[in-house]
């Protein structure tokens, strides 16, 4: 099965996925600086929400992969590229499932459930234990960052490949022209 | 001159321990509490500090005579931030109210150990009727006694202003107790 474009189902899980990690980012740091107040409480709230959102999104886009796989990487690469690519998609994949995980974590952690949407409760993950829970929160800020950095790393190869290589490696994550 | 203080100051002190107060509450073995939700989050909290002067005898409820004060100041829900909010003026402001008070007007036995109390709860200067359901049951020499009662925070105008948004925090408080008494009514 060798494809030579992502199918319609990952380019709306690459572009939703990555619309709700910008906003869940954006969220967190515009909340961050606000004084406790309700707007806080409710921003932190979709905060979470977007990012479980996230977490389940992309389980779902990992097993969709597994079935359908992916198109195998633009001929006429060199190989480290590919295997440079290669590597920051799993990276990415990594941070997608690892962040939210360690925002849960924190959660539970903090003696703060996830209630999500404000009807379904999450389980804890682990039980009440504030040094933890602050541990966790600088972990998720690290990931967070981190999640940052790589992303700018992959728009830019993208970019590249778009703008400078002109080959089709955007337009096969882009909806349309089959 | 001293001397006179002194006397003064015994007299207060007999003059504030009321005829009634034959039980004496137990910090150590006791518990006050209170649950709400937050964003759908349920979230719980403790007042650490709180007096009561009560006479309750489980075999003759309708003789209770009970005071209960609360300071608000000791409140905790489980963060630096959150409890110096909580003692902000749009909550339970309590620099000009540092103390909450409960009298229990009327106790009546509901069978099988149960009871109810009524009585006016007075929170940031405001006064209402709340109805406590409890347990009465020995602990060794002492009195356990176990129970809460529900409260609607903004009716004690507690988070006012732009914490008034329900959907934010919840209205609805779950107010929970254990109090340890010990000595005879
Ligand atoms: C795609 C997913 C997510 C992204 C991109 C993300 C990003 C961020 C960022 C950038 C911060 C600010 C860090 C700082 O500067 O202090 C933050 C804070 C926070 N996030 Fe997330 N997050 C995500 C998922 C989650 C999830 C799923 C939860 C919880 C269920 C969560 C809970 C929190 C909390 C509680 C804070 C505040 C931590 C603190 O400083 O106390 N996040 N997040
Ligand atoms: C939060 C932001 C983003 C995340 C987490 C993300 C993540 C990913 C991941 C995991 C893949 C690998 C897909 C697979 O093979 O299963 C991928 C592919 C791709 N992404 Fe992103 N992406 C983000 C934003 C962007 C942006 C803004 C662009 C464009 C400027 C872009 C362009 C692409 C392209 C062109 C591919 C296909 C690469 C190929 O054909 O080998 N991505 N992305």
């Amino acid at each position: 099965m060798s494809k030579t474009r992502y199918d319609g189902v990952q380019i709306a899980f690459h572009w939703l996925i990555a619309l709700l990690i910008v906003a869940a980012f954006g969220l967190a740091l515009y909340v961050d600086d606000l004084p406790l107040s309700a707007l806080k409480f409710k921003l932190y709230a979709y905060h979470k929400w977007i990012g479980i959102s996230v977490l389940a999104l992309v389980v779902l886009r990992l097993v969709w992969r597994a079935w359908r796989g992916a198109p195998s990487a633009l001929p006429g690469q060199p190989a480290w590229q590919v295997k440079a690519a290669a590597g920051i998609h799993h990276l990415l994949y990594l941070l997608m499932l690892a962040l939210p995980l360690v925002g849960w974590l924190m959660s539970s952690a903090k003696g703060f459930p996830v209630v999500l949407f404000g009807v379904l409760q999450l389980p804890d993950l682990v039980s009440r234990n504030e040094a933890l829970g602050h541990q966790l929160a600088e972990l998720h800020e690290v990931l967070a960052y981190l999640l940052l950095a790589v992303v700018v790393l992959h728009v830019l190869a993208a970019l590249k490949h778009h703008i400078i290589d002109r080959d089709d490696t955007l337009r096969r994550m882009l909806p349309g022209r089959g | 001159m001293n001397i006179r203080l002194l006397a003064s100051a015994a007299l207060a002190a007999v003059l504030a321990v009321p005829a009634f107060a034959a039980q004496t509450l137990v910090p150590a073995k006791s518990a006050l509490g209170f649950t709400f939700k937050q964003m759908s989050v349920p979230v719980e909290g403790t007042f650490k500090t709180y007096t009561a002067q009560v006479s309750f005898d489980p075999a003759k409820p309708e003789a209770t005579q009970a005071t209960f004060s609360v300071d608000l100041g000791s409140i905790d829900v489980g963060g630096p931030d959150g409890n110096a909010e909580a003692k902000k003026k749009a909550w339970f402001d309590v620099a000009s109210f540092p103390k909450a008070t409960f009298t229990a007007k009327s106790v009546k036995a509901l069978g099988g150990g149960k009871y109810e109390a009524r009585g006016p709860l007075v929170i940031k200067g405001l006064s209402r009727d709340i109805v406590a359901q409890f347990t009465a049951k020995p602990a060794g020499s002492d009195l356990l006694l176990e129970g809460g009662f529900p409260l609607k925070r903004l009716q004690y105008k507690l988070g006012d202003g732009a914490w008034a948004d329900t959907e934010t925090v919840a209205d609805d408080v779950q107010v929970k107790f254990r109090f340890t008494l010990t000595g005879k009514p």
